[in-house]
């Protein structure tokens, strides 16, 4: 008994003390590390003993290195490097991007003009957190920092490499596929994940995902880029039909769609509608200054993040972002330009949509993926803010869940929830989620939302309702405060949500605190979900490939989901 | 490797301090006071979450029956070690002692010593991916820390097959949930909303005839399990079988539904049986009622949940 008493308090104590080790983030080199984590483990140690300790991306545009030396020297960086003890902490440049409009906030736009503007985006490593700046390259001057706790920008090449390294060099992985893999055949290794009961979990460590596609199944192999491992490995069903790729000539188009789509916006003027759009680094396809007739309508709205997971109890997945193909490490990208397209209703046309589509360079083959944003205006004054999946992804057993952000124009704005007693006002930052058991208002409508414009615009969530073969919408809606000091996301934001949490953990609850709604700006942000189907006849959120006459097509199903704004009297 | 900073040291020192003080004055009381019958319980409920019990350690009994999923796991049909789906929709393992069989489609089978060997023997497909002969899993296992006292204490020289499904047996065989609003209205602790007194007389009208019993899953007019026959699949040259009948306890956190999770939505399992279509109203005054038989609270027992739920 004393022997078990004695064998629970030493396994406690050294417990207590490799916690502290691994939080504390010290850089632990061991026998069974492979010769390349070795070498990356010393150079970070050098790196964290040195006066500058930062690691730079050193990017070959002398402007661009100009930039992240600028931040990594700058005061402001300074609290993200030492922690209040003074320890130095790992803090690592991801990306030196060329800022595009959509980097910017008005009040910005002046201080860092096009041409000496760029976005540096930073990770700490030991609080987990991301940063984001904007530095103006002629006054050396950072013009703007933001930092999001318990969140990781996309990750750079060198990282990318370095997961799949990991993944290829695995004994594990080996045994696991029967050969050792090249590196040629790990994909999505850039994309974010996360592993339950691991400290990938909930993104607590930056995890990415070198995924091995070997027949109908996908062996995802789960890298701690913290800590330079593999923590596990997972078998997912791919499905069975044949998906070839087809899409690569379309490369050609980048150039064209970043001059044209992303470094400047474009107008529409139609009917009554009048709006901005312009893609984003990271967000979508966005939207701005709406206006009906000559009400202001949106400030702005876009698609944040991407969510896919693909297991509900091991949650790994992908935490995806869609964005220009250029100045963004975006994993899916839009290789076609927006299309403007005629709304019909039967065969009348009802209002005119715009649409954009982002596709992984393979689709529809699997482990690639296929998103669309579309926006429909109704020459009545209702608009659809909406997005689909396409397929085909990497399982047959996926959940996709967008997170939109959409932000009413004008001040004074009122949000209402409607209950077993009728309309709610609410009063503070909240979320609610949208199932079976919601009770609408005789109109469908879950929300209204007033402006003090004297406009109202009742809310109506996907029920299958609208055609477009949408199953429904499931979807967290949070509302808050629109912050005129603080950056909360009208600026590009990068992936806010893991991939793979089950319950209002989306990304957007960072920015609830219960802060009262004041009657003030506020901020709606939709996070759906949909879980996709291969079954024969009930295809959802998938795409298969099959040979017609010779010819290899595609057949898809998209899942679309998105609410409907409708202009109440 | 870095010095940690003096004050981490001291606080290291006084954690260590104040453990072996709550050792020493609780220790014996908890090794001691425990029966055989609770730590078979203490070591089935270790190899429940244990994903060591599995032939590539990427799969526990947890990964299929999550507590935070009513003890399913979410897919319409199981996932296999190797990605392969299973037969069937993950059933819950909460109320086991409210069903007369243990598995979806086999009448005769009332044990579940036997109906453990499928996830863990069987091969069509690998859900474990255990072979009887591979006791080398065991060995490991027994040698550590989360074993080996335990195993003293039962006597045990070291884990083996029998002793793991006895173990596993136990600890299921003690997991329950029914303590839901329903369940308290019985004690006259709450009170049913109107939509939710409309939903049980529309439960009482056309459900409670399969769906009867303490568990709602009983057949009042046969006193089994078996409900009508069903198609094993939604394919249109699938075999038909026999299926038991699921509970209606936890279904909003257990979805998809049916043997082989064709349905997303509980509403979509309303009119299987063809007996009656409901109207709006009606879908959402059932729901209501079926809202009232969630019962979560078990997810603040720690018997419950993943007693290894430290980073690896």
């Amino acid at each position: 008994m004393k022997d078990n008493l004695f064998r629970t308090l030493i396994f406690c104590c050294i417990s207590v003390f490799s916690m502290q080790l691994a939080f504390g983030q010290d850089i632990l080199m061991t026998k069974e590390q492979p010769g390349f984590v070795q070498s990356e483990l010393a150079i970070i140690k050098d790196r964290l003993n040195s006066s500058q300790p930062v690691r730079l991306l050193k990017p070959t545009a002398p402007s661009m290195a100009l930039a992240e030396q600028i931040v990594a020297n700058s005061n402001q960086l300074a609290p993200f490097i030492k922690d209040l003890n003074g320890s130095i902490m790992r803090v690592e440049v991801f990306g030196v991007f060329k800022a595009l409009p959509s980097d910017k906030s008005a009040d910005i736009a002046s201080k860092c003009p096009d041409g000496s503007c760029y976005k540096v985006e930073l990770y700490n490593f030991s609080i987990n957190t991301a940063i984001t700046t904007l530095v103006n390259t002629q006054t050396k001057e950072v013009v703007k920092m933001i930092s999001i706790k318990n969140t990781q920008p996309d990750i750079p090449s060198y990282l990318k490499d370095l997961a799949i390294k990991i993944a290829v060099e695995s004994k594990t992985i080996e045994k696991a596929l029967g050969y050792k893999p090249n590196s040629t055949q790990a994909q999505m290794a850039g994309t974010k994940t996360s592993l339950n009961k691991s400290r990938c979990e909930r993104s607590l460590h930056l995890c990415v995902a070198p995924t091995f596609v070997q027949g109908d199944k996908a062996l995802w192999s789960i890298v701690d880029l913290t800590e330079m491992k593999l923590v596990g490995i997972r078998w997912t069903k791919v499905g069975e039909s044949e998906a070839r790729p087809g899409f690569t000539e379309r490369k050609l188009q980048n150039e064209y769609i970043t001059n044209c789509f992303c470094e400047k916006e474009s107008k529409v003027e139609k009917n009554q509608w009048k709006l901005n759009y312009q893609l984003t680094s990271s967000d979508g396809l966005k939207i701005s200054k709406v206006e009906f007739g000559d009400k202001k309508i949106l400030d702005q709205a876009k698609l944040v993040d991407w969510h896919v997971s693909y297991s509900n109890t091991d949650g790994f997945g992908y935490s995806d972002a869609v964005g220009c193909p250029f100045f963004s490490t975006a994993a899916v990208v839009a290789i076609d330009p927006p299309e403007v397209l005629e709304l019909k209703e039967g065969n009348e046309i009802v209002g005119f949509v715009l649409q954009q589509s982002f596709f992984s360079e393979g689709w529809p083959a699997a482990c690639n993926y296929n998103y669309v944003q579309r926006y429909e205006f109704y020459n009545d004054g209702r608009f659809r803010i909406s997005a689909a999946s396409v397929g085909r992804g990497c399982g047959n057993n996926g959940t996709y869940r967008p997170v939109f952000r959409i932000a009413f124009a004008s001040e004074m704005q009122q949000f209402h929830e409607y209950t077993q007693s009728g309309w709610n006002k609410w009063d503070s930052e909240k979320w609610q989620l949208q199932n079976e058991a919601t009770i609408y208002s005789p109109e469908k409508f879950q929300y209204k939302i007033s402006l003090n414009t004297k406009l109202r615009f009742g809310v109506e969530p996907g029920q299958g309702q609208f055609n477009d073969g949408g199953r429904g919408d499931n979807a967290y809606m949070y509302v808050t405060v629109a912050h005129r000091e603080i950056d909360e996301g009208d600026t590009d934001l990068m992936t806010i949500g893991p991939c793979c949490n089950q319950d209002y953990q989306q990304g957007p609850e960072k920015f609830v605190n219960s802060e009262p709604l004041r009657d003030g700006k506020l901020v709606l942000w939709y996070s759906a979900m949909m879980k996709n189907d291969d079954r024969p006849g009930k295809e959802y959120c998938w795409a298969k490939g099959f040979l017609e006459d010779g010819v290899f097509k595609t057949l898809s199903f998209p899942c679309f989901v998105g609410p409907m704004f409708i202009p109440l009297p | 490797m870095k010095r940690q900073p003096s004050f981490v040291r001291i606080n290291s020192m006084k954690l260590c301090l104040f453990l072996v003080a709550a050792i020493l004055v609780f220790g014996f009381k908890i090794e001691t006071g425990r029966t055989p019958l609770e730590l078979k319980k203490e070591l089935g409920h270790r190899l429940f979450y244990d994903k060591r019990l599995s032939e590539n350690g990427t799969k526990s009994c947890a990964t299929c029956h999550d507590p935070n999923l009513g003890f399913t796991d979410g897919y319409r049909k199981s996932i296999g070690l190797y990605g392969d789906e299973t037969r069937f929709n993950s059933p819950s393992v909460l109320n086991m002692d409210g069903f007369l069989t243990v598995s979806w489609a086999d009448s005769a089978l009332h044990s579940l010593v036997v109906f453990l060997e499928r996830p863990m023997f069987g091969t069509t497909p690998k859900e474990l991916g255990l072979t009887k002969s591979n006791v080398a899993i065991l060995d490991s296992m027994s040698n550590t820390e989360e074993y080996k006292g335990l195993l003293e204490e039962l006597g045990e020289p070291k884990l083996d097959w029998a002793t793991v499904e006895s173990a596993l047996v136990h600890y299921i065989s003690n997991l329950y949930s029914r303590n839901s609003k329903f369940d308290q209205l019985k004690e006259k602790k709450v009170k049913l909303s109107k939509i939710e007194n409309l939903g049980f007389k529309i439960y009482l009208k056309n459900c409670q005839r399969c769906h009867g019993g303490k568990d709602f899953n009983s057949s009042l007019e046969g006193g089994n399990n078996f409900s009508a026959i069903f198609s094993e699949s939604e394919t249109s040259n699938s075999t038909l079988l026999r299926v038991r009948i699921p509970s209606l306890r936890n279904l909003p956190i257990t979805a998809p539904y049916m043997h082989d999770g064709r349905f997303d939505k509980i509403s979509d399992c309303f009119n299987h049986s063809k007996a009656k279509a409901f109207n709006e109203d009606e879908k959402l005054q059932l729901l209501g009622f079926l809202n009232t038989l969630i019962d979560t609270s078990y997810l603040k027992n720690s018997y419950y949940l993943d007693p290894l739920q430290h980073y690896k």
